[in-house]
């Protein structure tokens, strides 16, 4: 295996994240018992385990490693850890931790990990590296007690300065022409592991680079798979989209939903629902809601293992009602003009609601449903004006506003007398 | 805090009435007689959990019993928490965890309770991860907190909570305590009821008295309660919106009803499970042919809806569903 065969002995041999290496090393060169922990965050394969392994051979350190195959709930670590922070002189050698991989830490099986982590590292004796891939809101408490270094995907020259080495080194007789070096470093968007095991593959005989590896826009993906005249095709669409499926309830970014393949399927057809009828409607809802389930199920019980049959269920679900019927990609699910004032609106209630609710002792759903609209005709017909009830009830100063539109929406409606 | 109360309970009945002891809680006589008994020896005093339909007075006994318990300094001393507003885990870590973390201040000198009170509301909404993350602190947090755990269905609660608490079933309010209170209420505010018209509140509500209350005094502003005020009021509930929508479904109006949902739940905040519940009510009201294959639908969304990662998605599909359902029995 390359990608091992391959991994750095020194410093000196790595490449890409020069700043980041070089604060890495000053931090351990540095320490002293009560330095901050050392917290890692960049995308995979851009060397921070090498970087762990390298400097705890070149600074004469024992290293004990905690990753993803560990259980790492707060009995486990404690029992593992505490010994190292409270007993170092008995062992009589330097430790290093290294705790990898921390946004696998499942919240489900390792119940309080990175509440114990943060604790286990306020006052830490021996120096403690943590990597992570990305910044997460469940350890952001982490990030806040650590000395936190980011490194970025390796630039493409370096990878083909790389790549060229390996080359010269495996002595292989067959060459690579210029594009297919190119293709291999593209491919591997920064990650030298990813690198490493495209080129070995490409040697071996077998071209990962021309599978699916490219991605288009989602919505290329989107129209692409709505016009192809067949479900192999419409399917191939969307495994090459530059989009996943995700699970809204843990929270999304604007991109994020941008990128939410079931989200963009939704808001098209939707978009374009006034021109199906019910039975269509229907049945593309119905496969969507199915596809829902799955990616429900893979975000609570972390079964990634589902997610490759979801393309499926949708590609070859949605083509027999879908397909030529001129639907086109859209990010919203219904037309702004409609959406854009609701969207408003709720904007501005979402303060009130939350006030009142723990007022009136009941969640923001049922003061809405059943205490709101009694309120604001309690305040008409008893000629209360809102911002006077606002101020004189300590509610934000917007919220007598909020109240006196919607007390002017329903004047104007006069649902009252049907 | 209590000036806003002030301002809101003359405005409103619903908080005007709402009771401030135990003993003013209407039906639940078992209930009280046993709260009230376990309140006397204030550091015995268990986990309690409430279990019972809507507008039948859980909150408001948790409240008497906070108020009771600790005095005076009640509000500082107790956490209202919603779990419809919030579910997950991070609720349960962040807010139960700080607050059952903090001894109570022994500001008063007359103070014979040494803990403070956590109200947990809508239990039942709270996922099941975050279930497991309250028990260890229930148990962990003993010494300085006593909770108070509300739900509709106690089948929804944990076994492991429900074995660490004492657990109270609310019922269903009777016709005749919840008729005789309105009159109370019509009686104090000098408001004239029709005897018909009190009994169809009763019945558009089931017995919920918050909801009750508030039709109540909405008719009242019309002039009486009568028959015909008594349904319009009606008509300005949540509830009554959420029939409109499945109407419009069912006649194959879906995109009206994708609109009108999507203002219920991005304006007035309501939870996609609190929308299931009303529609559930009204389609049952509605008297319709296809009952059957109705409830059968209602069931199968709302498993998808509790399991599934996109709500807007599943409450479009149901929409669309309950569409076909209508146009076949055209």
């Amino acid at each position: 295996m390359w990608s091992e065969f391959y991994r750095p002995r020194k410093i000196e041999q790595m490449i890409g994240n020069e700043d980041g290496r070089l604060n890495v090393v000053k931090w351990l060169s540095g320490w002293v018992v009560g330095s901050r922990p050392l917290f890692l965050i960049g995308p995979p394969g851009v060397g921070k385990t090498s970087l762990v392994h390298v400097l705890a051979r070149q600074f004469d350190y024992d290293l004990v490693e905690l990753n993803a195959s560990d259980t790492r709930n707060r009995e486990e670590l404690e029992r593992m850890i505490l010994p190292m922070l409270t007993n170092t002189s008995i062992l009589g050698k330097r430790l290093l931790l290294f705790l990898d991989e921390i946004d696998g830490i499942s919240g489900r099986e390792d119940t309080g990990g990175i509440e114990s982590i943060v604790n286990l590292m306020k006052e830490p004796t021996i120096p403690v590296i943590m990597a992570a891939n990305k910044r997460d809101a469940k350890f952001k408490e982490l990030t806040k007690v650590s000395k936190v270094i980011e490194f970025d995907p390796v630039p493409p020259r370096l990878l083909m300065l790389f790549l060229e080495q390996v080359i010269k080194k495996e002595k292989k007789i067959k060459k690579l022409d210029p594009e297919e070096k190119i293709s291999i470093v593209n491919n591997s968007h920064g990650d030298i592991r990813s690198l490493l095991n495209i080129a070995q593959s490409k040697y071996a005989g077998y071209d990962v680079t021309t599978q699916d590896n490219f991605e288009i826009d989602i919505a290329d993906a989107i129209n692409g798979f709505f016009s192809s005249d067949a479900p192999q095709k419409a399917r191939d669409f969307l495994s090459s989209a530059d989009a996943s499926y995700q699970d809204p309830r843990f929270g999304m970014s604007p991109e994020e939903r941008r990128k939410d393949k079931l989200n963009a399927l939704y808001s098209s057809t939707m978009s374009y629902s006034s021109r199906l009828d019910i039975a269509s409607l229907s049945s593309i809802l119905d496969i969507l809601s199915k596809a829902d389930i799955i990616v429900g199920r893979v975000g609570e019980n972390r079964q990634w293992s589902l997610l490759k049959y979801i393309d499926n269920i949708i590609a070859y679900g949605l083509f027999p009602t879908t397909h030529n019927k001129g639907i086109k990609y859209n990010q919203y699910s219904m037309s702004w003009p409609v959406m854009g004032p609701i969207f408003s609106r709720g904007r501005s209630m979402k303060g009130l609601l939350s006030e009142m609710a723990d007022i009136t002792h009941t969640s923001k759903s049922v003061f809405g449903a059943e205490y709101f609209p009694y309120l604001i005709q309690i305040m008409i017909d008893s000629k209360m004006d809102p911002r006077e009830f606002a101020e004189l009830s300590n509610l934000d100063e917007k919220s007598g506003e909020v109240i006196a539109k919607e007390i002017d929406r329903i004047k104007k409606k006069g649902t009252r007398h049907r | 805090m209590s000036t806003t109360n002030k301002i809101l309970s003359n405005l409103m009945w619903v908080e005007k009435y709402r009771p401030i002891k135990l003993e003013q809680v209407i039906n639940q006589k078992e209930i009280v007689n046993g709260l009230k008994n376990l309140i006397k020896n204030p550091y015995e005093i268990p986990h309690l959990l409430f279990a019972g339909p809507a507008g039948v007075g859980k909150t408001t006994t948790a409240l008497c019993i906070a108020r009771e318990l600790l005095g005076e300094d009640w509000q500082r001393n107790t956490l209202e928490l919603n779990a419809s507003d919030e579910r997950g885990i991070k609720m349960v870590r962040e807010r139960v965890k700080e607050f059952a973390s903090v001894m109570k201040l022994a500001t008063d000198t007359n103070d014979n309770v040494s803990f403070r009170i956590i109200i947990l509301d809508e239990a039942d909404e709270m996922t099941s991860e975050a279930q497991t993350a309250l028990r260890r602190i229930i148990e962990d947090s003993s010494k300085t907190t006593r909770f108070i755990i509300i739900c509709n269905y106690l089948s929804q609660i944990i076994e492991p909570i429900q074995s660490r608490c004492v657990v109270f079933r609310f019922m269903r309010l009777a016709k005749e305590d919840v008729i005789g209170y309105l009159k109370m209420i019509c009686e104090k505010e000098g408001v004239k009821y029709e005897e018909k018209a009190l009994s169809q509140i009763y019945a558009a509500t089931s017995g919920d008295l918050r909801h009750s209350i508030n039709i109540l005094q909405a008719s009242a502003g019309m002039g009486s309660v009568s028959i015909a005020n008594v349904i319009a009021s009606i008509g300005l509930s949540g509830k009554t919106k959420v029939g409109e929508i499945i109407r419009s479904a069912i006649a194959g109006k879906f995109n009206d009803a994708r609109i009108k949902l999507l203002e219920l739940t991005n304006v007035y905040g309501m939870s996609e499970t609190d929308f299931l519940k009303y529609a559930n009510q009204e389609l049952y009201d509605m008297k319709l042919e296809h009952l059957d294959e109705l409830a059968a639908l209602m069931a199968e969304f709302d498993y998808r809806l509790a399991v599934g990662a996109h709500p807007e998605i599943q409450l479009s599909a149901l929409l669309a569903q309950l569409g076909k359902l209508g146009s076949k029995g055209k």
